[in-house]
């Protein structure tokens, strides 16, 4: 029986840009798509912030505070132009929004905003410093328990489960051991603040742990889905060690995932970095957006929900970008 | 197109003698190869068939070294596998090179087709202390290209810009890019048409013929094995039932289940596009 011999028949489709063509149109078309991104994300916040000031009753009662007269409350409603018609006020908050002017501060008596930018830092630091240490945590871990085979199968087990129960204790019952443990018990490390590097330390692990579970078991099953892999498969063939198929194959092809999952979780450290911040004394924009909610200073609370809105957009156009950096398959896929 | 007539070469590329695979799955033991002896010559071409489920894979990962068997014995080019230190082993287990069923899934959807063919070039060198990134690699990955009869700008395409067929002639280029002294083809041609299937089978036996390359093609269909395999071993259920000469069995098989497999084959073919079964040298 004969067979055909005319390779040519087979289609292609288009020929292969070089990788600087490739990363340039990449960032050009991410940050287009972006830029209209955050601006739909603006018009939404402030929205969101317009109605927020509203939902906590008559904003000019709220302002002038309770031991108020009606009349220093009339007098503020003016001052402020709440007597305005409600799509009046709307347009009124946007201008002041697009300039990133939040008013004063009520309860600090300072400009709200640079309140805010004040915190910011020692926010951003803790949820960098806890990003660290749930990725450095999370990427061995996660290897090791998708991994197969080996001496210690047994072992692979036990850490799985570790994993999931981790995943099971919360993040501030985990800050208070921690500080039981590490600063009264055998007072090695500061249990309130965070101007020293030592005072870093507890406050991260355990804002690292509301994270560093999930991403472990999200690494775990990418690592055990390319173990499984033909290309592993055929990498094992032609003769490369474990650790060479570990560093070469599997963990270039679970970075996608892991970028995507910490990008989404430096946002969940964000909430968590509230109740971390309270509990270790850490005057953060998290601590600040507590006590301004429960002191109704509006403003404050505007200034520190827009930085935290800013933040969480930057860090998914970061992360967007980082893992189309790493895999080729999604610069120019549009997807 | 094989040559059953060929002479068979005394020296083996690969033996397994009385192979059993048996895992475990909780307190459950489940026996995926029992008893298997299967002996594939130097420059010839070995099918192996079966049912999914059949064992097939399993003797493949052997062989590879992907499974390590729970009895029996594994030699490449006359050595036991179990007899030499690791690093031997490793450089035995080099000549024996593979081509995965599913070409959307062999390459590294990260890298290019050169890459791709030069990596088992570099795993060489790397274990054998030679350079990693010279010219004689750029030059072997451009050799195999041609070999495999891949134009030249293809080097730099990435998996996803290629069609299966392509995907499929770089897996046999980079598998031949370290000279194997076995091809091992993991069912190579199920994920495509009937076209490109005939254009696969057609480089495989040219490359046996050219080169003098042994092949273990594992195959559910007796036609690809009809079409390339001039020796050829049957199982089911983890066994080999039958083994022997490819137009040998084809015109009279012994074991029921072959003749199951050769009429399901006859069936199937004459249903899609009206050709025939005719062993390896027939045409």
């Amino acid at each position: 029986m004969s067979l055909t011999d005319t390779p040519q028949a087979e289609v292609t489709h288009g020929p292969a840009g070089t990788r600087a063509t490739s990363l340039a149109w990449t960032i050009v078309s991410r940050f287009l798509v972006r830029a209209a991104e955050l601006v739909g994300f603006l018009v939404l916040l402030v929205v969101a912030l317009f109605l927020l000031a509203r939902a906590q009753g008559d904003p000019a009662a709220v302002l002038a505070g309770p031991e108020a007269s009606p009349e220093d409350v009339e007098a503020i409603r003016v001052l402020y132009g709440l007597d305005q018609p409600l799509l009046i006020q709307l347009l009124n908050f946007l201008r002041h929004f697009l300039f990133f002017d939040f008013g004063t501060s009520i309860h600090e008596k300072v400009p709200a905003l640079e309140l805010a930018l004040d915190r910011l830092g020692t926010t951003v630091v803790l949820c960098l410093i806890a990003t660290v240490i749930n990725v450095a945590v999370a990427t061995p871990l996660g290897l090791y328990v998708g991994g197969t085979g080996g001496r210690l199968a047994w072992l692979r087990k036990v850490v799985s489960g570790a994993v999931l129960a981790a995943q099971g204790v919360q993040y501030y019952i985990v800050g208070m051991l921690l500080i039981a443990v590490f600063a009264i018990n055998l007072r090695l490390l500061p249990a309130i603040g965070f101007d020293r590097p030592d005072s870093w330390v507890l406050p991260s692990i355990a804002l690292a742990w509301l994270a560093a579970p999930r991403l472990t078991r999200v690494v775990a099953s990418a690592a055990s889905q390319v173990y499984g892999s033909e290309i592993v498969h055929t990498a094992t063939a032609y003769g490369l060690r474990p650790g060479t198929i570990r560093t070469r194959y599997v963990l270039p092809n679970v970075m996608v995932p892991m970028i995507a999952t910490a990008g989404t979780q430096f946002t969940l450290l964000l909430s968590g970095a509230v109740i971390v911040e309270g509990l270790f004394g850490i005057n953060g924009l998290g601590l600040l957006l507590v006590v301004s909610a429960q002191n109704f200073d509006f403003p404050t609370l505007a200034a520190s929900v827009t930085l935290i809105g800013l933040i969480v957009f930057a860090v998914t156009v970061i992360s967007d970008l980082l893992y189309r950096l790493v895999d080729p398959r999604l610069r120019r896929s549009g997807a | 197109m094989a040559n059953s007539d060929q002479a068979r070469p005394s020296e083996s590329a690969a033996t397994l003698t009385s192979v059993s695979v048996v895992y475990r799955r909780g307190r459950q033991r489940v026996s995926a190869a029992t008893d298997v002896s299967l002996d594939i010559p130097a420059g010839r071409v070995v099918g192996l068939i079966g049912e999914s489920g059949a064992g097939k894979s399993t003797v493949l990962k052997v062989l590879l070294g992907l499974v390590k068997p729970t009895s029996g014995r594994v030699e490449i080019g006359g050595t036991d596998l179990a007899s030499v230190p690791p690093r031997r082993a490793v450089a035995l287990r080099n000549s024996i090179q593979v081509v995965m069923q599913n070409p959307y899934g062999s390459l590294d959807p990260r890298w290019t087709v050169a890459r791709s063919i030069a990596e088992p070039l570099r795993a060489e060198a790397r274990r054998t202390g030679g350079p990693s990134d010279s010219a004689a690699i750029r030059a072997r990955v451009a050799e195999m290209l041609d070999r495999v009869r891949l134009p030249a700008a293809k080097a730099e395409s990435y998996p996803r810009q290629l069609s299966g067929g392509e995907r499929q002639r770089v897996a046999i280029a980079r598998a031949l890019s370290v000279r194997p002294r076995l091809l091992v083809a993991d069912e190579p041609v199920t994920a495509l048409d009937n076209v490109t299937t005939a254009q696969i089978l057609d480089l495989l036996d040219e490359l046996h013929r050219d080169v003098g390359l042994a092949i273990l093609i594992v195959s559910h269909s007796m036609s690809v094995i009809a079409h390339l395999a001039q020796d050829v071993y049957v199982m089911r259920h983890g066994r080999v039932v039958e083994s022997g000469d490819t137009a040998a069995i084809l015109d009279s098989p012994r074991h029921p289940h072959t003749a199951m497999l050769i009429e399901a084959s006859r069936f199937l073919d004459e249903w899609t596009d009206g050709s025939d079964l005719a062993p390896a040298g027939a045409a």
